[in-house]
């Protein structure tokens, strides 16, 4: 009994990887990209099919307070960690990690050196048309641009609900109203995606089966 | 995130391992005292020249744990304020939680951390004199305005670039258990981080500081007593006002005693009486001619007072010795049962033709005993609490079953608490 883990993850579906034909569990509805944990191949979920992308890169094991299939609780919500993708900065990185929530919702928990911030996917207005014309420490409308920079994404673990390419970059700003509230604006391709959600202590995270 | 690495100091050559994480912009030598830009080609940024290193019992590369999480010490500032105050702060670093600082100032060791949901906007916007809440606590501006630190010496890594003389404004709002709440503010960034003071002998054997290095701030019973009820704070307030208000019921009840006889008599009577309560005390007040006649009280056959103006007779036992004979009045009070008593007024002087009154009450408290009593359960319940460490639940149900113990007369109520309390504080 040791060994056995303490929590059993629900499946969604069960693929094989096309390319190895290791038997894949899927445990969230949406996923769109996973690694196979046997040959490192990254494969794309559309629809029914399956295919492989490329081989994800191996990430070097980093201590962190989540490992993916360990649930935690975060403010008396549960959540499940997934997966995580790992962007540099130059001399470090960070990750994000993908939490699926209550009712299959997505959750990001972006942790950087002690900074950890939870957001979720939203449609917000936002009081800007021009990306590239946002200056940090600016205001614009009720927020305040805290952070402009770059990412270089340098590999992924486990599934995601959304496409990563390994070595692709993209830009983003982190926007505050006040308080711990946080807006995550990326940038890619001339389309921006948001993210809404704030910054959280970090000592308040539990696990659910410790 | 990062991996840790090491490189020579471009001025003097020592070796230098950077463990601190990505964020860390700058490591001062630890030799020279240059400070190297870890962002810019290994660039000199200054040099804290001709400084005296300062002793104290905490040295870079310590490690140990603080509310259960593994921190290194990788970087060290010594800032002063306007009085000439110098204090210690070491920044502290863990790959799960990041950076945080350990604070150090003649013996009292602080962990501090930053938090980034106080909401400055409304702080800056506001008076800043006026107390800021945060979570469930409120803080209060401590000396009622703010203070400047200047950075006096660097060793280590730092997530910024640290020059000698650099100012921080710092406003310090202190709350309940030994919490600070202090607003920095530099030329660059206002940031707010929570403080707390820490046990420093755990600090000191977690980070593995040598006996001889070790300071400890010695402190007087009443800083101690402050402390213990800072850190406590709102669980006495609560049993206080619990007893308090205890106190009060009492007191009320004490004016709505059950008036049972009040008649004045001038020859041998014979009364029938009737205690409907056993709670508390029955008072007998005796007024007018009482050296004239004597006084007995029974329950059926069964003699339980006797009193005139030489002797008394209660619970078995007699006492030779009543009023004095000057006395016009008397209050006898007696524990009595629930039911009837038979009351006998015997005129023992044949010649007096003064009457005497007789008022009987029950449910009487005497304040004279309720009060002591309550300042020693007081006392009990504050030094149980601090020193005995007993939960205020427990306190409340010790004190709610000793009062009314006391109140009915129930002893069984009285030794369940003590018994109670005695399992408690074994535990």
């Amino acid at each position: 009994m040791k060994n056995q883990p303490i929590y059993q993850m629900p499946i969604e579906k069960t693929i094989n990887c096309p390319q190895c034909g290791h038997p894949l569990p899927i445990h969230f509805k949406w996923t769109k990209l996973v690694e196979c944990p046997a040959c490192k191949s990254s494969i794309f979920l559309e629809d029914e099919s399956v295919k492989v992308i490329g081989k994800a890169s191996t990430l070097s094991p980093e201590p962190s307070l989540l490992n993916i299939g360990e649930p935690i609780i975060i403010d008396k919500r549960e959540y499940l960690p997934l997966g995580k993708i790992r962007y540099s900065y130059g001399r470090g990185f960070w990750e994000e990690w993908f939490l699926k929530g209550e009712s299959n919702r997505v959750f990001w928990l972006s942790i950087d050196e002690g900074d950890f911030a939870l957001e979720k996917p939203m449609n917000i207005p936002l009081p800007f048309k021009d990306f590239h014309s946002l200056q940090v420490g600016k205001e614009y409308g009720k927020y305040v641009v805290t952070e402009k920079d770059k990412a270089e994404c340098v590999g992924f673990e486990g599934e995601l609900p959304r496409e990563v390419v390994v070595g692709d970059t993209y830009e983003y700003i982190h926007l505050s109203k006040g308080g711990a509230s946080l807006v995550t604006v990326e940038y890619k391709d001339g389309k921006m995606s948001i993210f809404v959600g704030e910054w959280i202590d970090p000592f308040t995270i539990k696990k659910v089966y410790e | 995130m990062s991996k840790f690495y090491s490189i020579k100091c471009p001025n003097c050559s020592a070796p230098l391992a950077v463990i601190g994480g990505g964020r860390v912009q700058t490591i001062t030598c630890a030799y020279c005292k240059s400070v190297i830009d870890l962002n810019d080609n290994y660039k000199i940024l200054s040099q804290f020249k001709n400084v005296v290193v300062p002793q104290v019992p905490f040295k870079i590369g310590m490690r140990g744990k603080i509310e259960n999480v593994e921190w290194t010490i990788i970087g060290w500032i010594v800032y002063k304020d306007e009085d000439g105050s110098r204090w210690s702060e070491f920044l502290l670093f863990s790959a799960l939680y990041g950076y945080s600082w350990l604070i150090y100032e003649k013996g009292i060791i602080s962990f501090s951390r930053r938090i980034r949901d106080l909401d400055l906007r409304k702080w800056q916007k506001g008076v800043a004199t006026l107390p800021i809440f945060y979570k469930n606590g409120h803080y209060l501006l401590e000396d009622g305005e703010s203070y400047q630190s200047v950075i006096d010496f660097v060793q280590g890594e730092l997530t910024w670039v640290a020059k000698k003389g650099d100012k921080i404004e710092c406003w310090d709002y202190k709350g309940a258990k030994r919490e600070t709440i202090t607003i920095e503010r530099s030329a660059n960034e206002l940031e707010t981080y929570i403080t707390k003071e820490l046990d420093a002998d755990e600090v000191y054997n977690s980070f593995k500081v040598e006996e001889k290095d070790r300071v400890i701030k010695k402190r007087g019973v009443i800083d101690r007593l402050k402390e213990e009820l800072e850190d406590k704070n709102r669980v006495p307030f609560i049993g206080i006002v619990a007893i308090f208000t205890a106190l009060f019921i009492t007191i009320i009840l004490s004016f709505s005693a059950d008036r049972v006889l009040y008649q004045s008599f001038n020859r041998d009577s014979n009364r029938s009486i009737t205690i409907n309560s056993d709670a508390f005390l029955t008072k007998i007040e005796l007024k007018g001619d009482i050296k004239s006649y004597s006084l007995s009280l029974y329950k059926g056959a069964k003699k339980i007072l006797y009193i005139d103006n030489s002797k008394v007779f209660f619970a078995k036992k007699t006492l030779n010795k009543s009023w004095s004979s000057s006395a016009v009045g008397a209050d006898i009070y007696i524990k009595l049962d629930k039911g009837v008593y038979f009351l006998k007024i015997k005129k023992i002087d044949p010649i007096t033709n003064k009457s005497i009154n007789v008022k009987i009450e029950s449910g009487v408290i005497r304040l004279n005993y309720i009060l002591p009593l309550f300042i020693l359960i007081l006392l009990f319940l504050v030094y149980s609490h601090i020193f005995r460490k007993v939960s205020m639940f427990s306190m409340f149900l010790i004190a709610l079953f000793i009062i009314l113990g006391f109140a009915f007369n129930l002893s069984l109520l009285v030794l369940i608490a003590l018994i109670y309390f005695f399992m408690k504080r074994g535990q």
